[in-house]
């Protein structure tokens, strides 16, 4: 039950979020899609014990992926559902956590918010890059895609 | 101040670009837009190797034998070289996120660098179109302000409150996103220090009130929801994949912004939580 309301909120959360981000409203639907994905693979493989860095590993390259293909279908850059959608993983209650404990001196909460921050985010961007170098490899090798030929890898 | 004297550069600049001088060379008119335009994706959100690869690429489809730039958080730096070996090296000081992540000036700047790539525009031409679609801005004004209200309550929710908290959460966001349009003078840190501060006194007040009509009010889970719209989260994600990627000192920047801005909002709320917090309970 607990997890159906995350999901919900999340969902309306990547929802206001693409409007305060002024996104198109032709790729709201896509965004908010790619919310929904991260956030349910994040609390699917949480819920089976792996730990932070793990599931929003999974979670980021998994809805990374999914975006870079609305990206080349849709044609508009990857960032525009790319951005919205990583906001149900931000760490950013961690991070807040993090700062607000160190100024009240609690330094073990500290350590603790710190480490999640940190791991959160590694997971993030780890994530987004593993997805854009299977993307650019698929359309190296598979699609060929020439005039994408000179562009680097990630 | 400061502000303002950039905003006077970034116009000359626009001008410089668009208005036809057959002084200047070609190497130079050329880079002018490819700046404005890398210029202008950095305003809106682009990420460094976007913004790079952008002015690259114009540049060559204006005919550059060699290109080299360099760009971080706040600067732009490149040097184009034509065929005839005339030459052209320009800076631009960019100043940060004054406007905000747009996604749809994104796209359309994205959809011009195409344009120009593929028909051969003359860079004025290309230079206008740039100004055009960043001075009209279509975007409905009261989209983002509904987008706060949403984000805001259900964040509230997400971080496990219960429905008053979330509506509580969605109004104090909304206030907090009108209170954000800073005056000029004022530094990003400072306003959003006065930002979560006075959230924080908001969410007190609306806690107190709740708890008075009997419906349980979580001061806390009313906060981090409205904090979710000024905690740089996704800058802080987005500046380690910067790190991964090779621009290390751009991911640098953005790492000591964002935490620095988290320690901002926290001081803010924890001098409501001092003040107003030790007053009511």
């Amino acid at each position: 039950m607990k997890e159906v309301i995350m999901l919900i909120s999340a969902t309306l959360g990547t929802l206001g979020f693409t409007l305060i981000y002024k996104t198109n409203p032709k790729h709201i639907p896509f965004a908010t899609l790619g919310g929904i994905l991260s956030c349910g693979v994040y609390l699917f493989f949480n819920a089976t014990g792996l730990n932070v860095f793990v599931s929003n590993f999974i979670a980021m390259s998994v809805s990374a992926m999914v975006c870079e293909i609305f990206a080349r279908i849709l044609k508009a850059p990857a960032v525009i559902f790319l951005l919205p959608s990583v906001i149900p993983l931000v760490p950013g209650g961690s991070l807040y956590y993090t700062m607000s404990n160190l100024i009240f001196g609690n330094y073990e909460a500290v350590v603790f918010y710190g480490k999640t921050t940190l791991l959160t985010g590694l997971g993030i961007a780890a994530g987004m890059i593993t997805a854009s170098v299977i993307m650019a490899i698929i359309s190296h090798y598979f699609l060929r895609d020439r005039k994408n030929k000179n562009k680097t890898i990630a | 101040m400061e502000n303002k004297e950039l905003f006077e550069r970034i116009k000359s600049a626009e001008s410089l670009a668009t208005t036809e001088n057959n002084s200047r060379s070609y190497a130079d008119r050329v880079l002018s837009v490819a700046l404005m335009l890398g210029e202008s994706l950095l305003h809106c959100g682009g990420e460094i190797n976007r913004v790079e690869n952008t002015i690259e690429r114009i540049c060559r489809a204006y005919g550059a034998k060699h290109v080299e730039v360099f760009t971080i958080t706040s600067v732009i730096i490149a040097e184009v070289r034509m065929e005839d070996n005339s030459y052209s090296s320009q800076i631009r000081r960019v100043l940060q996120s004054e406007m905000g992540t747009d996604l749809n000036l994104l796209e359309k700047l994205n959809a011009i660098s195409r344009r120009i790539c593929t028909e051969s525009i003359e860079p004025e031409r290309a230079a206008k179109l740039i100004k055009k679609a960043r001075e009209k801005n279509s975007y409905p004004a009261l989209l983002p302000l509904l987008g706060a209200f949403i984000a805001a309550g259900s964040f509230a929710v997400f971080f496990g409150g219960n429905l008053f908290d979330g509506l509580a959460a969605a109004i104090v966001g909304m206030l907090i996103t009108l209170i954000d349009a800073r005056p000029s003078f004022m530094n990003k840190m400072a306003s959003t220090a006065i930002c979560s501060f006075i959230g924080g006194c908001l969410a007190y007040f609306i806690s107190y009130l709740g708890s008075h009509l009997g419906l349980s009010g979580n001061v806390d889970m009313v906060m981090i929801g409205a904090i979710m719209l000024l905690i740089p989260g996704v800058s802080f994600g987005y500046a380690l994949r910067d790190l991964m990627f090779g621009d290390t000192l751009s991911g640098a920047l953005k790492i000591i912004q964002a935490i620095l801005l988290a320690a901002m909002i926290a001081l803010g709320y924890s001098l409501a939580i001092i003040l107003i917090g030790g007053a009511m309970i």
